[in-house]
């Protein structure tokens, strides 16, 4: 299992979304080399690694705000009550009992938080109906929504790779 | 994308080497600001004085002009290409450029030589500033980079037709009576040609290997080619030596090469080569000054040993992307059993049923 740790005054932070995978993860410097340019019409363009970026910049709905979140290996401490996963059938086969009541917990690290996210793709604006990540975004949250079937409670939406 | 021709043309190092930073001209056609951000453009001359006196003559024809076209910058992995052209009354040719100012091939002409005559040309009371004309089109080693790693690639031979064919219509588009337009290359002349007389149904035109030499109109051409270019990369330089000095990574390798700099920015320079090696950032790779595409480069941040490769997607594979894929990369070096990627819940198997 997995246990947020959240900061109380978590960075404020840009979300990128790159459209190829780095073979590369934690802190890069990006003042000298990462220069994105804003058009007119709300979409920006970026030079990386020689190749040319489009990218769109989707807001998050009202009433969610972006994490980026790093998993880490460093296990909960264990003078907090560790979360017990209830036994849901009193007939329950013994061989999925044995584990209920002793639960690793590793602590996923709150790196920080974003209301914008910008989505980019190679020589070419990511479409908003096509795109993926905006695509993620809106089903996400309906999804949520339906399933907690409360419309007027607040959620958190996680997403992104972080520059 | 491969070399398409200076591995074979083996450049005399030391010509190519632009010369120090006081003696470069630095003419019209460079604009610091556009070649910093990485920007191509192009930039004309003034129509030359003895064009404009004709055009407003009542009676007399307009004069039949040369015009000649060549490159510098082609082979590089550092610094734009540039085309240029340069354009005289056609009974002025052979005087006023062989004869007179003995206009040869930039290759074989010193850079000191190559300044002096673009200097002359820039000049308002020289006759060759007067009869002359003359433009270059910068194209950006960004730009480059881009439209050969872009999904649907735009090579070079396209980009340097392109490039051609604006520098020719704009000079036309001045008002400028072209009778014979001369055009070094280094590929094949007769599909070249081929295509620039579809562009161009009213005027010669002589695509010919070594043309640089053997037409003093291209000759001045390369010579203005060659000169713009020497200047670009000295400005592209300077925003290395300008670093500000926050110990970033670029400010200390700065200190290795300064003293070389990055010589003449061809693959076969061991000093360019040594200047990429020791100024890519494992992430970003290199400023706007350096071609991407470039077999060198491309090695040194996509190749074997680079430090942070990446995957850029070869077909449009987006539908079998998997939600999970947001929320954790499955790099090498990543959790197998990524806890994040199950936040949902697991798969359900069939042992269940």
């Amino acid at each position: 299992m997995l246990a947020i740790q959240k900061k109380r005054e978590s960075p404020k932070v840009e979300a990128h979304a790159l459209p190829c995978r780095l073979h590369h993860s934690g802190h890069i410097d990006t003042r000298n080399r990462w220069k994105p340019e804003s058009q007119v019409d709300g979409t920006s363009t970026v030079y990386f690694r020689g190749r040319k970026l489009r990218g769109r910049t989707i807001k998050l709905p009202e009433g969610y705000e972006g994490h980026i979140l790093k998993t880490t290996e460093t296990r909960l401490p264990q003078n907090e009550p560790l979360p017990q996963i209830p036994p849901e059938d009193a007939n329950g086969d013994d061989d999925e009992g044995e584990e209920d009541t002793l639960v690793d917990v590793k602590v996923v690290e709150d790196i920080g938080t974003f209301e914008h996210i910008t989505v980019w793709g190679h020589d070419a604006v990511p479409g908003e109906e096509e795109d993926p990540y905006a695509r993620g975004i809106k089903e996400w949250i309906g999804l949520a929504e339906a399933i907690h079937g409360s419309p007027t409670e607040r959620h958190n939406t996680d997403t992104g790779q972080k520059v | 994308m491969e070399l398409e021709t200076s591995e074979s043309q083996q450049p005399d190092l030391d010509l190519e080497t632009p010369p120090s930073p006081s003696d470069i001209f630095i003419a019209p056609s460079i604009s610091r600001g556009q070649i910093l951000k990485g920007l191509s453009y192009s930039y004309f001359s003034p129509l030359p004085t003895i064009l404009q006196q004709n055009s407003s003559a009542e009676s007399s024809e307009p004069q039949k002009c040369v015009l000649g076209i060549d490159e510098a910058g082609r082979g590089p992995v550092l610094g734009p290409m540039v085309y240029a052209t340069f354009y005289l009354p056609t009974e002025l040719h052979e005087s006023l450029l062989a004869e007179k100012y003995h206009f040869n091939d930039s290759k074989v002409l010193t850079p000191e030589t190559r300044s002096s005559l673009m200097r002359t040309l820039c000049t308002t009371e020289t006759d060759l500033y007067a009869s002359c004309g003359w433009a270059a089109k910068l194209l950006s080693a960004r730009d480059i980079s881009a439209d050969m790693l872009a999904p649907t690639p735009y090579n070079l031979n396209a980009q340097a037709l392109d490039a051609t064919v604006e520098l020719i219509s704009g000079v036309m588009e001045r008002g400028v009576d072209l009778e014979h337009v001369y055009i070094d290359t280094v590929g094949q002349p007769e599909a070249y040609q081929r295509k620039l007389e579809k562009f161009f149904p009213g005027v010669r035109i002589t695509v010919a290997k070594k043309a640089d030499r053997d037409y003093p109109v291209v000759s001045a051409a390369s010579v203005v080619a060659k000169v713009t270019r020497d200047a670009a990369l000295e400005v592209c330089w300077e925003a290395y030596a300008e670093q500000p000095a926050d110990g970033n990574a670029v400010e200390k390798e700065k200190d290795k090469g300064a003293d070389k700099g990055w010589g003449s920015g061809y693959p076969s320079d061991a000093r360019s080569i040594n200047w990429l090696k020791a100024n890519m950032d494992p992430i970003f790779g290199w400023g706007t000054e350096t071609r991407f595409s470039w077999g060198p480069a491309k090695d040194m941040l996509e190749g074997k040993g680079a430090p942070a490769g990446a995957d850029w997607p070869v077909d449009d594979d987006e539908d079998t992307m998997k939600m999970t894929d947001f929320l954790v990369s499955r790099g090498e070096g990543s959790n197998q059993r990524d806890e994040l990627a199950n936040w949902y819940g697991t798969q359900v198997t069939e042992e269940i049923f």
